[in-house]
């Protein structure tokens, strides 16, 4: 199933968990939060109309036709040390380490802070979560900053008492990620090239690129191998939807992510 | 476009006033421009982190000297508080006037008080001579082997230990988490005079009372059976009365000579092997005209020819069994229609139990701890029967122990007693 999602209107962590619960778990959810380059201003999405803000999509495909894979990878450094989210509420968080969590995360930034929140995007979050003894990363990407609140709003929640580390950008690691993600998705079409590419990739990595953005979309066009068989598609999100494994189910939101979904029809 | 410094000087290094001016070099040098200070900007990154996490560690151990200072402090203080609360409490210890021996995990001494030294007879207490000089003063008294079964965790007392005409109880405590062991010493020298005296007393008095109370008791028997002519009917009225009162005071004399003996441990008892059911029934089938007296009617399911037997003496155990079932009888509703008492045996492992339950007036709950205690009566049985002593109870039990028996009971007020017996089979 696809999900086309507003980006700024919604939390994108309720939203996956809101079509797990109401989908048979065998249903594997891909897609992600659109996105308004760096502006944060109005994300708009529509089907057979003119697209609009506070809206979300769902395409379900199904049939013995169609093989889909499925692959998402960041390709960021994680830097300084680990610290501990003593105070957030869902995807709000107010203090690290008990310190005020603005404060801190400014200090990092230098001279980039008066850039915020668009330069948030180069800086995402770790965050390692504890699900049933089992750890898991995801990346979260900084959405806006409450400079009343000292506190940094993300593209998903980031729960009280977990341990997170602030991340940077690699240029050549993004590159990796973009290929890597790609090499996930073939395991799903077992052998095959796709027909399509839907490429979901965060602003963030756009902002890193700047004007090589192109790198990355080679890179995956490489490492599909397929040349012009496969057309390739796609959008700058702010948030990616997928499993974390080629051969997982589990759906996952994730930012700062190069996210592919691969289709082909037989 | 400006390009970054480091690459500039390269450029101009290189090519000097022959810079090419093309499109694709000036994009080349963008590009690698923008690397330059990529990395520039990665560095500072990193710098600034660096910068960040020291802060924080200089102030963090700025925090830890503090807090190490404020935990010396409150230790310092805390380590006073106690030495002040350990001279204390020794001082208290060594002026008790009962003695102690504190034993530590080892098993050596770690404390003895003055009254202990003065017990066991030491003018310069070596830790290491103590538990010798201790065994060594109570000698005829297995002390070592008290002090072995504390120290393996088992708690004990001694008591009447009599040594150079002075009587001491020692009672053997395990620490909580076996930190150390205990040895109490108490001089109970004036108690046990004391109480030797009211027993001398008690027995003296008794026997005094009892040798007239016996020449009563002749002589209302005399006047009763008219050996001095024939008596009025007012006249036998009060000479029943009058010999039914010395009754009752005998009966009280006796069981008073009787508590004498058994503190004396003087009962003149004879233990051998007794067949118990047997005597049990012949105690019921004497009661039978008493008990048809009170209109109560007393059942019995014991196994006259079990054969079982126990270690007693004969009349101490009728006694035990008739003041048992004779207090079940007295203390039944005679307002009652189905007045019953009955008497039931049963084994149970190596042991008889002895069953006597009757459906009468019961014991108070709020007294029912205090029932074998010696004069003791519950408040109910004083107005129900104004006559008792309440020795009989005690009497009754300190018997049963001598014969290592055991007595409990459950009673509901109004409702009955049971009380139940357990000797040991032999």
């Amino acid at each position: 199933m696809l999900v086309f999602s507003d980006g700024l209107e919604i939390n994108g962590t309720s939203l996956v968990k809101g079509i797990l619960k109401n989908i048979p778990p065998t249903v594997t959810i891909t897609g992600g939060l659109v996105g308004d380059g760096p502006d944060f201003t109005e994300t708009v999405v529509g089907l057979d109309e003119i697209p609009k803000s506070r809206n979300i999509v769902l395409i379900g495909l199904y049939g013995s036709n169609i093989q889909i894979g499925y692959g998402s990878l960041g390709g960021w450094d994680s830097f300084g040390p680990i610290r501990l989210v003593t105070r957030s509420e869902k995807n709000v968080l107010y203090e690290l380490d008990d310190k005020p969590a603005l404060a801190l995360y400014k200090q990092y930034l230098g001279e980039r802070a008066a850039d915020l929140p668009s330069s948030g995007l180069l800086f995402p979050l770790k965050v390692q979560l504890e699900h049933d003894n089992e750890s898991t990363e995801v990346v979260r990407t900084l959405l806006y900053v409450d400079e009343e609140q000292q506190s940094l709003i993300f593209a998903g929640d980031i729960p009280q008492g977990s341990k997170v580390t602030l991340m940077k950008a690699n240029f050549e690691r993004l590159v990796d990620g973009a290929a890597g993600a790609a090499d996930m998705s073939k395991v799903g079409l077992q052998g095959m090239d796709p027909d399509l590419l839907l490429l979901v990739s965060c602003v963030g990595r756009k902002l890193v690129f700047k004007e090589r953005i192109e790198d990355e979309t080679e890179a995956v066009k490489e490492t599909i191998g397929s040349g012009d068989h496969t057309y390739i598609t796609g959008f700058y999100s702010y948030g990616e939807i997928s499993p974390v494994s080629p051969t997982e189910k589990q759906c996952r939101l994730h930012n700062q992510t190069m996210t592919i979904t691969a289709f082909k029809e037989t | 476009m400006p390009i970054h410094k480091n690459l500039q000087r390269q450029v101009e290094k290189i090519y000097g006033e022959n810079t090419p001016h093309t499109n694709e070099f000036h994009n080349l040098l963008a590009r690698i421009s923008e690397t330059y200070e990529g990395r520039d900007s990665e560095y500072q990154l990193l710098e600034r982190s660096l910068e960040i996490s020291s802060k924080e560690l200089t102030e963090l151990n700025e925090a830890l000297r503090n807090e190490k200072a404020v935990i010396e402090q409150i230790v310092e203080e805390r380590t006073q508080e106690l030495s002040q609360e350990r001279s204390k409490l020794e001082k208290i210890a060594q002026n008790m006037e009962t003695g102690a021996i504190l034993l530590d995990r080892d098993k050596n001494v770690a404390f003895v008080n003055i009254t202990a030294t003065t017990f066991i007879g030491l003018t310069e207490p070596l830790f290491a001579n103590i538990l010798p000089a201790l065994y060594e003063k109570f000698a005829p008294y297995p002390l070592e082997e008290y002090v072995r079964c504390c120290v393996a965790g088992v708690e004990d007392e001694l008591k009447d230990v009599e040594v150079e005409k002075s009587w001491y109880e020692f009672k053997f405590q395990v620490l909580a988490n076996e930190n150390g062991y205990l040895i109490w010493i108490k001089d109970v020298t004036s108690e046990e005079l004391l109480e030797r005296s009211k027993n001398e007393l008690l027995a003296i008095a008794s026997h005094q009372l009892r040798s007239p109370l016996t020449v009563v008791k002749g002589n209302t028997e005399m006047l009763l059976d008219e050996t001095f002519g024939p008596l009025t009917d007012e006249q036998n009225k009060i000479v029943k009365q009058s010999a039914q009162s010395n009754e009752n005071m005998i009966a009280l004399i006796n069981q008073m000579l009787d508590i004498t003996k058994i503190s004396q441990q003087g009962l003149g008892i004879k233990i051998e092997l007794l067949p118990v059911e047997e005597i049990l029934e012949q105690v019921i089938a004497d009661l039978q005209p008493y008990a048809e007296n009170h209109a109560v009617s007393l059942q019995s399911s014991v196994h006259e020819e079990s054969g079982i037997c126990i270690h007693a003496d004969r009349p101490r155990l009728y006694q035990v069994f008739q003041n048992l079932i004779e207090n079940a009888v007295n203390y039944s509703n005679p307002e009652s229609s189905d007045a019953v008492v009955t008497v039931v045996t049963r084994t149970q492992d190596d042991n008889i139990i002895i069953e006597i339950a009757d459906s009468g007036i019961g014991i108070p709950e709020s007294e029912q701890s205090k029932l074998f205690a010696r004069f003791y009566r519950a408040s109910n049985a004083i107005k129900f029967a104004p006559n008792g002593s309440g020795l009989g109870l005690y009497i009754v039990k300190s018997i049963i122990q001598i014969f290592d028996g055991t007595i409990n009971f459950s009673s509901v007020q109004n409702k009955g007693t049971t009380f139940t017996i357990t000797f040991p089979i032999k």
